[in-house]
């Protein structure tokens, strides 16, 4: 057989052989392959699809969410805020309260001081009038003061009755002269045989009288004593009548 | 170095039958791409992300691709003979560029061998596709006066086919191989790598016609 005719013949069967196995071992797998990678392509991108519909619906849904939770919060925070400004504003009423309270406090407390201070004014003032007067008393005093002061307490005696001022008891800083002992043993009537003199210090001029019905002072201690009584009692009056309600500033 | 240009030298007898220089070329290179392919389908199936798994994908595609575009409708077969006589071509072009390998295009019995399953090729396909009389039929078109033109063209082209790869094969082969008797080992590189890319071409080249051929003969119906 003829080389050339030999080569021709096996080359021609050779290739087709060679197509044949290609066919069935590189390119019928290899395609399968790529419609396998095909199919899967397009199953992924399906997927991915469906994926991404449910996100988007997801995303929806958390948004929807978000604006409902948003205008919720937006009414808590209303609600919050008006609770917050009605206690704001209950408490500043019970501030106001409180610093009206204390106001009024410290009113009365100044207005008390005001008082206390008057009082010490008045009572040193009282004091300082006493006192005045009985320097004056005594500074002037003599047996006329003296006289006229144990008349005057012998015309306070006639007012009571001569029955029931027992027991008696005088008392005198300057020694009494008798018609002085016998004006005032006339005055006393039935209870002059009680009566007890006494000597005693710091009445200056004129004379006490104790009595069971009260006591009469016609010294000039019991002048100046009356003096002061009497001022503490019109400063008194007088802080009595006025306004309660005046200002710190005005007290 | 004893350079040929046609006849093929004989090696053994296996019995009655010669083996040929030829036949030993074209058998190991089948055997390598049948290997090779064999090794990209295990990748293909076991790691279908592996970079050689991409190769096989871009190398069946391109054939599915060129073969789509010719014919205009998707062909396995046609695609799978594309892409058979591509890489066989190509491999065997470039097998004769190692020294003392001789391309089996290099033989005029190859590429007739190779035309001749195309010529063959073209009336299975139509035959196939559109049966046996409407695919006569176009032998017949526009005037049956023409039909010995349509005989004489499918057998010309057949001719230009195989005279074509081993013209072109076959000269490249020998002026390497003249300018390394004359020049010495690294002058002809550059031919070499001239050869290659003309081998390269010439598969190109052999393949694209032989799918035209056979879309015509798919498509002869419809024109």
């Amino acid at each position: 057989m003829s080389p050339t005719v030999t080569t021709f013949l096996f080359e021609a069967a050779n290739f087709l052989v060679f197509a044949t196995v290609l066919g069935w071992l590189f390119f019928k797998p290899v395609r399968q392959a790529i419609t396998n990678y095909r199919e899967k392509f397009e199953a992924d991108n399906q997927l991915a699809a469906q994926n991404l519909a449910e996100a988007e619906k997801v995303r929806k849904e958390i948004d929807d969410t978000h604006a409902h939770l948003q205008a919720e919060m937006n009414e808590l925070r209303a609600s919050e805020l008006e609770v917050i400004r009605r206690q704001a504003d209950q408490i500043l009423m019970e501030a106001r309260a409180a610093a009206d309270r204390e106001r009024e406090q410290s009113h009365l407390q100044a207005s008390r001081m005001s008082d206390v201070q008057q009082d010490r004014l008045g009572e040193v003032s009282a004091m300082v009038t006493a006192e005045m007067v009985k320097r004056l008393l005594e500074q002037i005093g003599g047996p006329d003061l003296q006289s006229s002061l144990i008349q005057s307490a012998c015309q306070r005696l006639a007012s009571f009755s001569q029955d029931s001022i027992a027991p008696v008891k005088i008392e005198s800083s300057l020694p009494l002269s008798e018609e002085q002992v016998t004006e005032i043993k006339d005055a006393l009537g039935s209870a002059a045989t009680s009566a007890d003199f006494r000597m005693v210090d710091g009445l200056g001029v004129g004379v006490r009288i104790s009595t069971a019905k009260g006591l009469i002072d016609a010294s000039a201690s019991g002048l100046s004593q009356f003096a002061r009584q009497s001022l503490v009692k019109e400063m008194q009056r007088q802080s009595n009548n006025d306004n309660p309600n005046q200002s710190v500033n005005d007290v | 170095m004893n350079l040929r240009i046609f006849g093929d030298p004989v090696l053994f007898h296996l019995g009655p039958v010669p083996v040929t220089e030829t036949m030993v070329s074209s058998t190991v290179v089948s055997l390598l791409l049948i290997t090779v392919a064999i090794t990209l389908r295990y990748i293909v199936c076991s790691h279908p992300e592996h970079w050689l798994s991409v190769v096989a994908f871009m190398t069946v595609e391109s054939f599915d691709n060129l073969v789509e575009e010719i014919v205009g409708r998707s062909h396995t077969v046609v695609s799978t003979l594309a892409g058979s006589l591509f890489l066989f071509i190509a491999a065997c072009n470039i097998a004769g560029q190692f020294p003392g390998v001789h391309p089996a295009t290099g033989s005029l019995a190859t590429t007739s061998a190779l035309a001749v399953v195309v010529f063959l090729s073209v009336p299975i396909a139509g035959i196939q596709t559109n049966g046996v009389w409407d695919y006569l039929k176009h032998y017949f078109r526009p005037n049956p006066l023409l039909m010995p033109l349509h005989v004489i063209s499918e057998l010309s082209r057949t001719l230009a086919l195989a005279v074509r790869l081993f013209g072109n094969i076959m000269s490249g082969h020998l002026v390497v191989g003249l300018l390394v008797a004359l020049a010495g080992f690294l002058v002809p590189i550059p031919i070499m790598a001239l050869d290659l890319l003309i081998g390269l071409l010439q598969a190109y080249i052999f393949t694209i016609l032989s799918t035209v051929y056979i879309g015509a003969a798919i498509s002869a119906v419809e024109e």
